[in-house]
């Protein structure tokens, strides 16, 4: 599986800002984990609606199959 | 896009704080053991934790900077985690006219290349961009 592409923009003053493009899930803090361990530490750390897409996507496709 | 986090500075990457140096002007002095500063702490500010008076004055290496006759000392955490804490003296605001409050252009800088240098290792293609207010976007494409 191809990683997700990471869009990471350094303010002026310093403040680091990693997003997760096309990622889904879980897979997108861990797209990031390394880059944000060796930064420095992370002080905000938050899902975009998209985050929850693929764990709604399984839970219906669950139901439908019982 | 479906995650986004918000990381502070750390410096850990000496590799990367000499092409921080590199990228603003300024030069990082491998293993040089004092930095230029007042010379005698005053009280007049906190010392910065874990470090005492006598500290002062004292690094691991020192970054210069052009049109600043006082000079950045890069040393050794004193908090048991890895990397470094820069110290200077902010006294007569020459260090601040060319690094801006705080240092952030040298901070932003050691973002710059601390990112690429970790996306280039984990395989990723980098490409610079920067906004009209300053900030530096890289699109890391797997």
């Amino acid at each position: 599986m191809s990683k997700p592409n990471i869009e990471v923009t350094i303010e002026p003053d310093g403040t680091i800002v990693t997003k997760v493009i096309g990622g889904r899930g879980w897979t997108c803090r861990d797209a990031t984990k390394a880059l944000r361990e060796a930064l420095g530490t992370t002080v905000e750390d938050k899902p975009l609606p998209e985050f929850f897409q693929q764990v709604t996507t399984s839970a219906t496709i669950k139901h439908g199959s019982k | 896009m479906s995650h986004v986090a918000k990381i502070e500075i750390e410096i850990k990457d000496l590799v990367a704080l000499v092409a921080a140096c590199r990228r603003i002007g300024c030069t990082l002095v491998q293993g040089q053991r004092t930095y230029a500063w007042y010379g005698h702490h005053v009280g007049d500010y906190p010392l910065p934790e874990g470090f005492k008076a006598e500290d002062m004055g004292h690094c691991e290496h020192a970054i210069r900077v052009p049109g600043a006759d006082y000079e950045i000392g890069v040393v050794a955490r004193r908090d048991g985690k890895p990397g470094y804490t820069l110290l200077w003296d902010f006294w007569g605001g020459q260090l601040a006219r060319q690094l801006g409050p705080n240092g952030q252009k040298l901070v932003q800088a050691y973002g710059i290349e601390a990112a690429k240098s970790v996306a280039r290792k984990q395989g990723y293609a980098v490409t610079e961009t920067t906004k009209p207010n300053g900030a530096v976007v890289l699109q890391l494409r797997g």
